[in-house]
């Protein structure tokens, strides 16, 4: 694509990105709809105040990720992968306020994803690396590579950074950042490892990948993590 | 009881002793039974807003005083109640640091106690 072209169509994007964001910037709605969506069945109003801080911390990047479609980031998926993974990053600054709480029990990946979706993840990212080898399609290969390890990297911030609010608040929200960070990451392989476009296996491998996001970025109605389970 | 752990830099009491006591209660009350493992130091220094340094501290006092074993593999485990102290001292450790700072104060042996069974009857 020229570059002009690219530009135009940053600019566009950019613009969409940020209709986007000013249709979807969270209110209180929208945080006490994420949390009881994600199994706080009463949420107080310092747990809505998080709710709404955890969203706009990820949907502010997203006119700005629009922008780098073009030529930088190669999915639409992406810039909201790379919106969680910023805002994982900086919410993995130390507590400040005086009174500071933390559950004494052992967090890990697996309290927050499921066993299946870390393998469907290990499975998709290795499917289409291979496929994008073996054609030696270097350019998207490296984008797979890259997707991968920015879900990965999004699931050990989640795990790792300091709690949030009340303890069950702060578990459904690591949660939801690690499930959706997945989500979008098979996804998102799924439609790199084959164009999608007049090529039946591609579109078959797309259309599966967004039935794994839809799945993987649920909340587990039947159990309950185990950290929460000890608290 | 929860095991939830709270830090308030404010309360004056140093957070590790903080964290140390509230431990030993989860363990006393059985919230923490035998052989439950703790959090790894650094995820509780980071929770917490710590240190990993004072959270070390914390583990390596409850180990010195037999309350939780530690071993490579497995990390920090609630120990059996063989190891634990035996409850008479806990109370006669915490009885001195308390009139310590009784005398500190210049309070007399009536109010001191006083102030014990007010505490007491909040409690109940």
């Amino acid at each position: 694509m020229p570059l002009d072209n690219k530009i135009a169509v940053a600019i566009s994007l950019f613009v969409f990105g940020l209709v986007v964001l000013f249709l979807l910037w969270p209110g209180r709605r929208q945080g006490e709809r994420l949390l009881r969506r994600w199994g706080i069945a009463d949420p107080g109003e310092q747990d809505i105040a998080d709710g709404v801080r955890y969203l706009r911390r990820r949907r502010f990047w997203y006119p700005w990720l629009f922008l780098l479609i073009p030529g930088v980031i190669p999915t639409i998926l992406g810039p909201i992968l790379v919106g969680g993974l910023l805002a994982e990053v900086f919410a993995q600054r130390p507590a400040r306020q005086a009174r500071r709480s933390a559950l004494l029990v052992e967090r890990r990946v697996l309290d927050l994803v499921p066993w299946w979706a870390i393998i469907l993840f290990a499975l998709a990212s290795l499917g289409a690396a291979v496929r994008l080898g073996l054609t030696s399609q270097w350019v998207l290969l490296t984008a797979v590579v890259v997707t991968a390890a920015a879900a990965w990297v999004v699931v050990l911030l989640a795990v790792r950074r300091p709690a949030i609010g009340r303890a069950e608040v702060d578990l459904a929200l690591r949660t939801r950042s690690a499930r959706v960070a997945v989500g979008l990451a098979i996804a998102a392989v799924a439609s790199l490892g084959a164009s999608p476009i007049g090529n039946l296996p591609g579109f078959l491998a797309a259309v599966l990948g967004v039935v794994a996001l839809i799945a993987i970025s649920q909340p587990d109605r039947h159990r309950a993590p185990a950290a929460l389970r000890a608290g | 009881m929860s095991l939830r752990v709270v830090v308030d830099t404010d309360s004056g009491l140093s957070p590790w002793r903080q964290v140390y006591d509230q431990i030993i209660r989860m363990v006393i009350s059985g919230a923490l039974p035998p052989g439950s493992r703790l959090p790894p130091i650094r995820q509780l220094a980071r929770d917490l807003g710590l240190a990993s340094g004072t959270v070390a501290r914390v583990y390596r006092e409850l180990e010195s005083a037999g309350w939780v074993t530690t071993a490579r593999a497995r990390g920090t485990v609630v120990a059996e109640p063989a190891g634990y102290p035996d409850p008479a001292l806990v109370l006669q450790t915490a009885a001195a640091e308390f009139v310590g700072l009784a005398r500190d104060l210049g309070v007399d042996l009536e109010t001191a106690v006083a102030a014990v069974k007010a505490v007491y009857r909040a409690a109940d």
